[in-house]
């Protein structure tokens, strides 16, 4: 089929108008689909992180918790690191901590290193450190 | 709220549905094939699954293809069976196929296509797969899951625990072979039913639960009660002597429309059911005597019934019907005395009710229903319209007294087969009636029908003169064998031998070739010309070999696990001496596929000394013929042999003796001989007294069976008779006399006998009462002595009148006085009846036996003298007088005889008791008295025969042809009321005292009695209940006989009892240190039974509130165990629990029974911390478990030391699922402004794998805050208190606002406090692991919190 050049002259802006319209919105549905998934990678992280840091938290609480009560009176000393994985129906699922500690000088150095999704693209670390006497 | 209302109502009205609902999961066949389009899915979520547990599947070789199967289960592996394979099954046939195994089949298989689909059930333990095209009808049933292929034309259902997946056709349904019993034994199906009664002891029926698949035990009125028929069995015999029989049987004696009921196991309601009776009736069948079976409904004509209706109600003259409703037809005229057998069919036609009824009278026992009932009723009331069922009960009405209606036993099911169990008869039976043998091939009869004629060989014949049952009905003929050459054979007996898992044979023998080398045989199968038992065979043997006995009987046997036809296979020697001679014997032995051998003497089993042999499994095999009087070593039968029969099982005891038992009419048979009892002298001038006639049934010379049926006796000389001849009687003649005026000799003879007897020469003689045949000969003298001894009581002293007579000259007819005067007159005496005596008969210091007396006779020649006997029996006494002088020649003689019987009877009881000392009867009267012996037990009862002086009368239980002997009759001293129980034993011949030693009139024997209380014993003559035909004899009763007490008390657990959870719920769960007691009303239970040796209940012991019950509830030791069964503490021992208990309670439940119940406050605790070895004893934390725990019956004994064999016997309570927990109360810290109250939350936990959890399933411990103790040392100023809260935890927590609620100390009044709450040691811990159990504390901090003062910084690496 060929136009027929002969009939009648083609006249207007429609087409362009019409196509332009689609190009445009395309191009928004685009950005805005990108952004969603940005925010969305964003939040994810940034939910990662906070569990992280829980996890952190929670490792060094336990650590300095057992320290506390093996010291009594004494100074707290010690050497040593220990390693926690939370279970799968807890809330810091997917999450582990390994704490270690070490006593110099009568101070007790708690490193606390918490971690949630390891090895996954919204994978977070967040550490804690406290020291004891 | 109201969602909250309603959730809890739909939980309710689930529940409910749940408990309703539950029991139809319990697979009825009907649940298992329901499906409206064929195919029954998932059935294993369901529960709908069929009850394979007992399938013996087995991995058999499938038949091949176009193999047709007769009735059975079937049970093959799992095959290849190739595209087009077929099965077909047999015309009316039933065929269950059990496939070990997941199956795939090809395509294009038929299976059953020509039969209906209740002929047929295919069950795979596994998945099944059928290819395309299959053409099945049947059920299918499969605990996978089935496919079927594309263009399957199935007619039945299919069934799959699993899935079904089928192609592009479905089945046509037609479930009709579950109703019709396709499925029986795979599912909880309500029939079939069926109780013969055998089980039960004598008494009423009312609780008695035997039989089989009934939903509960009997109920009964008075109107029935259990009777023991085994010496009168029931017994229906069809035309192939296949048979029913009863030898404990229900009798029903007076009139209840409930007499006897009894439930099923739930609900029938199939289109078709059998019932069938196995009855009997004695008494007077009058109009209208009526006993109906009926169901559901037992008012007259109220539901659809069967059974004996005399004389159709009146008028009629047929007997048992069959009805609908009130109206019925009716069958046979009844015999008193006969069993019969009646079958019922009940089956509905287009509606749902029950619309024909058919009874058949002693039908065949067929494997379905003979096409023509005896009688058939097809009309019903509207009101009668039964569709189902679930009860079953007996109808008795206008029975009179000394009526009585039998029944053998009932049975209800949807097959013919189902109610109508019958035992095979005989494969061959050799009744030798045949009236003489010449070897014509054949001639040896086989009475079963099944034309296994046999042949005698060597000159065999029949007799029938000394039958094994003497008279008519009995035994009739029997084969003689000379023992060197006769026997009769059937040389076609392999066909039917060989290849049989069991077999019973027997015989009645009589051996005349006594005990010397005596091997002969009863019967070989084989050539015995190796003389080995190594072939099927049973024969004596004088010197046991095997076994090293004695006298004993050997069977033999050879199977298909033999495979040396030369050596025995598996033979059986019995114990010593079971051998007779010169008598009959029922001797039978069985063989089964186990390889077990026994033998049977007289219808009793009897031991074996020893066995030969490594085979007798599987198969008998190698039967070349039936050799009857043949024996293994070759040596032949020497005596008789009769009743031969070979059956295709192993006949129990009581069977084998109701064969043995077994008797027929006779067929010309007459009685063995006369025998003429006589006088040996007599006078002319007087009749001679005292003849006899007998007929003997037995050839022995005891007469000691008379012929039964009456017969006319001419006998010799013709004349002079009174009564005149012929003599007609049955058994034995009244006394006859016998005249004749001329002195001499008469013979004695028989003329002529009605009936021919069967012995040569046909009649015996015996005079004056001698057994010793004499000449027939009575000598008639001119003159001699009349005297008459009465009968009398020995040791009493009798004034005798004698009188010399002779012939008047003018009248020879008439005695005249002979002399006068002081006469010399010589006795003698003859012991008739013993025959033999030790005790002189005498007259004051005279012996007259030989002696003379000095008689002064009156002018009527009369003189008298006194006569004393001390012993019993029959004597005779002669008088003898030889003149001299004028009356030189002169021989007069006269003879009396007289029976002296005993004067009473006295009994001694004793027990002999372990150590061998013997324990007299203590005699007690009442509960106080001592202990004689154990209900059951045997124990010694002796008895004395005594005269009038006190003295024993040594001849007494010496007589013949029937020794007189005592009986006792046992009445219940006490307990009144309680059970009379059952008394049994009998005693052993006269002459044996208790303590072995022989003294005459003294006779020991061993009696036991079921029951517990005291005895009271009467003897008295046994038998006829008359000493030698005179008068009966007193017996002197024992009054007290006893205490019995139980041999043994029977200890079960009724009732394991309940424990109570510290919470219940869905987590019900316990707690270690918190005592644990019994749920309300599940203490645990015992049931203790008192009983015999023989192992029934002792009922006197609980009768009359206990008179006799020496059992108290401190006689229950019970034993709390210091640990769990199973768990263990920390350190791997086992866990400790401690226990607090009190005694229980034991009350009579009656009929011997007493229950024992557990003392509702005893506790016991899964300690929480050890109290042993000592303080520094760690609590036990260990994570949860299920309790395990016993305590034990150690000991029931009562005070009379009887005790139970049960002991000890654990007693384990249910904890349900609960688990034991270490829980503790935490009581958390809190902080906050003083100038504001704090709340310190709490919660209980329990330890677990992960540590301290909380316990969420702890919502009922209530608490009050008030014990929560305050150290408030830490608050710098004011202080603080705690507003008390009672409330309860909530899934473990404190609930909001019911914690530790601490008052504001005020302001600046900053600090610590430490608050405790004291709790139970369960909700203790040792928070500080110092060892000890502390109360939970927590710390408030009123004003700033300012950390842990340790803590040097806390912060987040950010780098």
């Amino acid at each position: 089929m060929y136009l027929n050049y002969y009939s009648k002259k083609q006249e207007g802006a429609g087409l362009p108008i019409a196509l332009f319209i689609v190009t445009v919105l395309s191009l928004i549905v685009v950005g805005m689909s990108q952004l969603q998934e940005s925010s969305g990678s964003a939040i994810s992280l940034q939910v990662q992180s906070q569990r992280a840091f829980f996890a952190a938290e929670s490792g060094a609480q336990v650590v300095i918790a057992d320290l506390l009560k093996e010291a009594g009176e004494d100074p707290v000393s010690g050497s040593d690191s220990e390693y926690i994985e939370f279970p799968a129906d807890n809330g810091l699922a997917g999450c582990e901590v390994t704490v270690n500690y070490s006593t110099a000088n009568d101070i007790t150095l708690v490193e606390s290193f918490g971690v949630c999704g390891e090895g996954a693209p919204d994978e977070a670390r967040r550490t804690v450190e406290v020291r004891l006497r | 709220m109201k969602f909250r209302q309603f959730t809890a109502k739909a939980f309710v009205v689930l529940i409910a549905l749940f408990v309703l609902v539950a029991p139809a999961w319990a697979a009825q066949c009907s649940d298992v094939f329901s499906s409206a389009d064929g195919m029954n899915s998932d059935l294993q979520t369901s529960g709908n699954t069929l009850d394979l547990s007992g399938v013996p599947w087995t991995n058999n070789s499938w038949p091949s293809s176009g193999t047709t199967l007769s009735s059975g289960d079937y049970y093959y592996g799992t095959a290849n069976l190739g595209n087009g394979y077929q099965l077909s099954i047999a015309d009316g046939a039933r065929v269950r196929i059990f496939i070990n195994g997941s199956q795939s089949f090809a395509n294009n298989i038929e299976i059953n296509t020509n039969g209906e689909p209740e002929q047929f059930l295919l069950v795979t333990n596994g998945s099944l797969s059928l290819g395309n095209n299959p053409v099945i009808n049947g059920q299918l049933y499969t605990t996978g899951a089935l496919s079927v292929g594309n263009n399957a034309v199935i007619s039945g259902g299919l069934a799959a625990e699993g899935s079904i997946g089928i192609g592009n056709t479905d089945p046509t349904v037609d479930y009709s072979g579950v109703d019709t019993g396709l499925l029986n034994g795979l599912c909880d199906g309500v029939l079939p039913v069926f109780d013969n009664f055998e089980s039960y002891q004598p008494g009423t029926i009312e609780g008695e639960n035997g039989g089989s698949n009934w939903g509960g035990a009997w109920s009964g009125t008075n109107d029935q009660t259990i009777i023991d028929t085994s010496d009168n069995p029931l017994e229906f015999l069809d035309s192939q002597n296949r048979r029913i029989r009863s030898a404990t049987t229900l009798e029903i004696t007076g009139n209840n429309n409930e007499a006897a009921t009894r439930s099923l196991d739930g609900t029938f309601s199939g289109d078709s059911v059998f019932l069938s009776a196995l009855v009997r009736f004695t008494g007077d069948p009058t109009n209208n005597d009526f006993v109906g079976f009926w169901i559901n409904e037992s008012g007259f004509g109220s539901s659809p019934q069967f059974g004996l209706k005399v004389n159709e109600g009146s008028g009629g003259t047929e007997d048992f019907f069959v009805r609908l409703d009130q109206n019925a037809d009716y069958s046979t005229d009844i015999e008193v005395g006969e069993t019969y057998l009646l079958v019922a069919q009940y089956s509905k036609g287009s509606e749902d009710y029950f619309s024909n009824a058919k009874l058949w009278v002693n039908p065949e026992c067929g494997t379905s229903a003979p096409s023509a009932p005896s009688a058939e009723d097809s009309g019903f009331l509207a009101s009668n319209r039964i569709s189902e069922f679930s009860q079953f009960g007996i109808r008795s009405a206008n029975l009179g007294n000394g009526d009585a209606f039998q029944i053998g036993q009932v049975a209800i099911g949807t097959q013919w087969t189902d109610v109508v169990r019958c035992s095979p008869g005989p494969l061959v039976e050799y009744r030798m009636e045949q009236a003489a043998f010449d070897g014509t091939p054949g001639e040896v009869v086989d009475s079963t029908n099944n034309n296994r004629n046999a042949t005698s060989v060597g000159g065999t014949q029949t007799l029938i003169d000394n039958p094994a049952i003497a008279g008519n009905p009995g035994t009739c003929r029997y084969a003689d064998f000379e023992g060197s050459n006769d026997r009769i054979v059937d040389e076609d007996a392999g066909d039917y031998l060989n290849g049989l898992e069991a077999v019973t044979v027997m015989a009645w023998v009589y051996n005349g070739a006594g005990f010397d080398n005596n091997d002969r045989g009863i019967f070989f199968t084989g050539d015995s010309t190796n003389g080995r038992d190594n072939r099927f065979g049973l024969r004596y043997d004088t010197d046991g070999y095997f076994g090293g006995g004695d006298n004993v009987i050997k069977a033999s046997v050879y199977t298909s696990d033999c495979n040396n036809p030369a050596a025995e296979c598996w033979q059986v020697e019995t114990a010593s001496n079971v051998m007779t001679e010169d008598a009959w014997q029922h001797v039978a032995m069985t063989w089964t596929t186990s390889g077990e051998i026994k033998v049977y003497v007289d219808g009793s089993e009897v031991g074996t000394s020893g066995t030969q042999g490594n085979g007798g499994t599987g198969q008998l095999a190698q039967v070349d013929r039936l050799e009857i009087g043949q024996g293994a070593k070759g040596q032949r039968w020497q005596g008789n042999i009769d009743e031969f029969r070979i059956f295709g099982i192993a006949l129990t005891e009581a069977e084998i003796m109701a064969e043995m038992n077994r008797a027929f009419p006779c067929d010309g048979y007459g009685p063995s001989h006369i025998r003429l009892n006589h006088p040996s002298t007599g006078l002319t001038c007087t009749p001679a007294q005292g003849i006899t006639v007998e007929a003997c049934a037995n050839s022995d010379d005891n007469c000691s069976e008379k012929y039964a049926e009456e017969i006319t006796v001419e006998l010799e000389p013709a004349s002079g008779w009174n009564p005149a001849q012929p003599v007609t009687f049955t058994g034995a003649s009244e006394g006859l006399s016998l005249r004749t005026t001329t002195e001499g000799t008469v013979t004695l003879g028989v003329e002529d006998v009605s009936v021919d007897t069967t012995s040569d020469p046909g009649y015996r003689c015996y005079a004056d009462g001698s057994n010793v045949e004499s000449n027939c000969e009575i000598f008639f003298a001119e003159s001699g002595f009349l005297f008459d001894i009465p009968d009398h009581i020995s040791g009493e002293e009798q004034t005798i009148s004698i009188q010399a007579v002779k012939d008047d000259e003018t009248d020879r007819a008439q005695c005249v006085p002979a002399f006068e005067g002081e006469k010399d007159v010589e006795f003698d005496t003859v012991y008739q009846n013993p025959a033999t005596g030790t005790l002189a008969v005498t007259s004051g210091l005279t012996d007259l036996t030989g002696n003379n007396l000095t008689l002064d006779f009156d002018d009527t020649a009369t003189a008298t003298f006194p006569l004393q006997y001390s012993d019993v029996g029959n004597v005779l006494l002669k008088a003898r007088y030889e003149g001299a002088g004028d009356e030189q020649d002169l021989v007069m003689t006269g003879q009396d005889d007289f029976v002296a019987r005993p004067h009473h009877f006295e009994l001694q009881a004793s027990v002999v008791e372990t150590g061998g000392n013997r324990k007299m009867n203590p005699q007690a009267t009442g509960r106080g008295g001592d202990v004689f012996t154990t209900a059951g037990s045997d124990f010694d009862i002796q008895v004395k025969a005594v005269n009038a002086s006190g003295g024993a009368t040594p001849n007494f239980g010496l007589e013949s042809p029937d020794t007189e002997g005592v009986k006792l009759e046992a009445t219940r001293f006490a307990p009144v009321p309680g059970k009379d129980g059952i008394f049994s034993g009998s005693f052993d011949p006269f002459g044996i005292d208790c303590d072995g030693g022989s003294n005459g009139g003294f006779a020991c024997g061993t009696f036991s009695w079921s029951e517990v209380g005291i005895l009271s014993l009467t003897p008295s003559l046994d038998g006829d209940e008359v000493y030698l035909s005179t008068e009966n004899v007193e017996g002197v009763r024992l009054d007290h006989v006893g205490r019995f007490i139980p041999h043994r008390f029977l200890v079960a657990v009724a009732n394991h009892g309940a424990m109570k959870p510290v919470c219940e719920g869905n987590n019900a769960y316990f707690a270690m240190g918190r005592p644990v007691g019994w749920r309300s009303g599940l203490a645990p239970e015992l049931s203790v039974t008192a009983v015999s040796e023989g192992g029934t209940a002792t009922e006197n012991y609980t009768a009359n509130d206990g008179e006799f019950q020496y059992l108290e509830a401190g006689d229950v030791e019970r034993n709390y165990a210091v640990s769990d069964n199973v768990a263990e503490d920390e350190n791997g021992n086992p866990f400790p629990v401690g226990s607090e208990f009190s005694g229980g309670t034991l009350d009579r439940e009656g009929g011997g029974v007493m229950n024992y119940t557990f003392a509702s406050s005893d506790t016991i605790t899964y300690l929480k911390k050890e109290s042993a070895p000592s303080d520094q004893a760690l609590p036990v934390r260990v994570l949860p478990f299920v309790p395990d725990y016993s305590v034990t019956i150690s000991e029931v004994t009562d005070s009379d030391e009887v005790s139970s064999p049960e002991t000890p016997l654990p007693v384990e309570p249910d904890f349900g699922s609960g688990e034991m927990r270490y829980v503790r109360l935490v009581l958390e810290n809190a902080y906050g402004p003083e100038t504001s109250g704090l709340e310190m939350p709490f919660q209980a936990e329990y330890f677990t794998s992960e540590g301290f959890v909380r316990n969420s399933d702890a919502s009922c411990w209530s608490y009050d805050t008030s014990a929560v103790s305050l150290d408030q040392t830490g608050l710098s100023n004011g202080s603080t208190s705690v507003t008390e809260v009672s409330d309860t935890l909530d899934e473990g927590r404190s609930p909001a606002g019911s914690g530790v609620l601490l008052d504001a100390p005020g302001e600046d009044n900053r600090g610590d406090v430490i608050a405790t709450f004291a709790v139970p040691v369960w909700l203790q811990d040792d928070f500080d692991e110092d060892g000890v159990l502390e109360d939970p504390s927590g710390r408030a901090t009123f004003g700033v919190y300012r950390g842990n003062d340790r803590i040097i910084y806390w912060q987040e690496v950010l780098n």
